[in-house]
């Protein structure tokens, strides 16, 4: 019992307090560019919650069983950023031959994943917090779910931001940022949850 | 087949063997300096708790492999023992908090903390790094567990650490891995 | 009126003025061109919004800011020289994977070296180092101009861009430092009875400065 409650606090402070994109600016490029309508920014989101789960546990099982072992984990930056190429690749050739379907709706976000820092953030993140499997694999999944949220409710605000009357001058990502500030002053509402 | 496969790839394997090399070599260089860097930090927090003159002893943890783990660190001067000091780590607001805690060697009173690696919010848990919080834990009694309460005298030393406007959790963080690493440090040393 | 100016004038009546300038900028040497561009016209922090992490996350103080500028940099340059090198060798779609490689190497090695000569650096910009691997900036750079160029236009091509990036860098770090701390490289420079803004130290305050920022370039800056 001890552990599942463990569990789900690793879970809310990796997607709520510690959210990837507003306190660790993680994954800001698709944060700022892919967030113009809620159904896209949903498609990306889901397409890192897949990714980020699956890389987040395969680097720290090649991190804890692999590299420190044989004390090489001097190299795990170019082993995790290859994990998560390869991986990505995997993920969209699987989703290609048995999930049509899905792959239409998120898979051609998933190129633009590799070069995306929530991903390779995650890991470092979990390898810097020293996280044991099972929290790596909560809280990976955690992360993903975070940034689809905060996406979504970015892609939420900036359909109805068409319509108002802005400065010219901060159309576009200028209005986005200073959304995205009030945002994670919002957020911040989520600290003291976790002691 | 293999040979089509070498045929595209031979860059790849090629340049991951002369990278992973080469990254190799770098760390060979680098790696007594990098180790060096982190025991002269300790070294420096620990001259500072215990004065400019005082020789630190690290003592070695007989059950670690490499022989390399400290346990704790006894501080001398001319003979005769100032006290002990232990690196402790804890749960703070947003990540893991890391001390230095020394005590004087008849576990009567705190020599003070020295933060060595925090990531609390910036402006408010952070400040556990000001001498004006940290300066708290100076000549302390070890006797009784240490409290955290929201007002009081900074300056008056006693078991009271005022904690910062803003920042409780951390300071309740911080009194926490205090009072868990006195014991813990008690008990080795004993 | 010099010679110079009454000759430009003559030949922004006969041809046109926009085409005159494209053709001084086309006499200018390729390396000067793609170095100035990075500088301003293709900034990469208020102009193109590459690489927007660091811009954020380590932004807070000047010298840590100053640092992650300095790697970003480093790595740029390296990469821009390696890849420029093997431009010739890479094939269709392992293209990215070289170039990811290639850039995960020196960032390993700006990491190692920080940790060695700069160890509270390192501590403070924590897993914003490796994160340099992900920054699009750098593989952008790779696939837009290393892997077609020459080596001299390449690495004049990064020295800019890294140039423009750390210069992006160090101005939100001065707002944020001056409002947040009264200070500059830690030294306090604002009159004693400054309230600080706290709120500039934490990621609400990146995110609106850079916005403010982003728009002020765009009202002043932006081509008609």
């Amino acid at each position: 019992m001890e552990t599942v409650s463990h569990l789900i606090l690793v879970f809310i402070s990796i997607a709520l307090v510690n959210n990837l994109v507003l306190t660790k600016f993680l994954g800001i490029c698709p944060y700022l560019g892919v967030s113009r309508r809620v159904d896209m920014a949903f498609g990306m989101g889901c397409a890192v919650t897949f990714v980020i789960t699956i890389s987040g546990t395969v680097t720290w099982v090649i991190n804890n069983l692999v590299l420190q072992p044989i004390g090489m984990d001097y190299l795990k930056y170019i082993a995790f950023i290859m994990v998560i190429a390869s991986m990505v690749q995997l993920v969209e050739m699987y989703l290609r031959k048995f999930f049509p379907s899905l792959y239409e709706s998120f898979g051609i976000f998933l190129p633009l994943i590799t070069t995306n820092c929530a991903i390779l953030g995650t890991c470092l993140f979990i390898d810097l917090w020293g996280y044991n499997f099972l929290e790596a694999l909560v809280g990976s999944f955690g992360g993903g779910l975070g940034f689809t949220l905060v996406i979504c409710m970015m892609g939420g605000i900036r359909e109805n931001l068409e319509w108002a009357d802005i400065p010219k001058a901060l159309k576009g990502a200028g209005i986005t940022l200073i959304t995205a500030g009030i945002m994670t002053l919002a957020f911040m509402g989520f600290s003291g949850m976790i002691k | 087949m293999i040979v089509k496969f070498l045929k595209d790839s031979w860059l790849v394997l090629l340049a991951a063997l002369v990278f992973g090399l080469g990254v190799s070599g770098i760390y060979g260089q680098l790696k007594p300096r990098i180790e060096q860097n982190a025991q002269l930090k300790i070294a420096r927090e620990l001259k500072e708790l215990f004065g400019e003159d005082a020789m630190i002893d690290p003592k070695i943890d007989p059950e670690d492999s490499d022989g390399k783990r400290v346990l704790y660190y006894q501080a001398n001067r001319s003979g005769q023992t100032l006290g002990y000091a232990l690196e402790a780590v804890g749960g703070g607001f947003a990540d893991n908090i890391r001390l230095l805690l020394a005590v004087d060697a008849e576990f009567e009173k705190l020599k003070g903390i020295a933060v060595l690696k925090s990531n609390e919010t910036p402006g408010f848990g952070d400040k556990i790094k000001d001498a004006e919080f940290k300066g708290q834990f100076g000549d302390c009694p070890v006797g009784q567990k240490l409290i955290v309460t929201k007002s009081g005298e900074r300056s008056v030393v006693d078991e009271k650490i005022v904690s910062i406007t803003g920042a409780t959790i951390s300071s309740q963080a911080v009194v926490d891995i205090v009072n868990g690493g006195v014991e813990r440090l008690r008990e080795i040393v004993k | 009126m010099p010679a110079r100016r009454r000759r430009y004038r003559i030949k922004c009546e006969l041809i046109g003025r926009d085409e005159v300038e494209e053709i001084k900028q086309l006499e200018r040497p390729e390396s000067l061109v793609h170095f100035l561009r990075g500088l301003w016209a293709e900034n990469a922090v208020f102009r193109q919004m590459l690489g927007m992490c660091p811009v954020l996350a380590v932004t807070g103080q000047l010298q840590p800011a100053l640092t992650m500028g300095a790697a970003t940099t480093f790595v740029l340059l390296c990469s821009a020289l390696v890849v420029s090198l093997m431009r010739n060798l890479l094939v269709g779609h392992l293209r990215i994977l070289m170039f990811t490689l290639t850039i995960a190497t020196f960032v390993t090695i700006a990491d190692l070296l920080l940790q060695a000569y700069l160890p509270e650096m390192s501590v403070k910009l924590g897993p914003y180092v490796p994160l340099i691997i992900v920054n699009c900036l750098i593989i952008g750079r790779a696939e837009a101009c290393s892997s077609r160029k020459g080596i001299f236009t390449s690495v004049a091509d990064a020295l800019g861009m890294g140039l423009g990036f750390t210069f992006g860098l160090c101005v939100l770090a001065t707002i944020r430092e001056l409002m947040a701390d009264g200070a500059l490289f830690g030294v306090a420079v604002m009159p004693a009875g400054f309230v600080n803004w706290n709120v500039m130290k934490l990621p609400a305050g990146a995110f609106i400065t850079l916005g403010i920022l982003l728009g002020l370039t765009n009202h002043f800056f932006k081509k008609a």
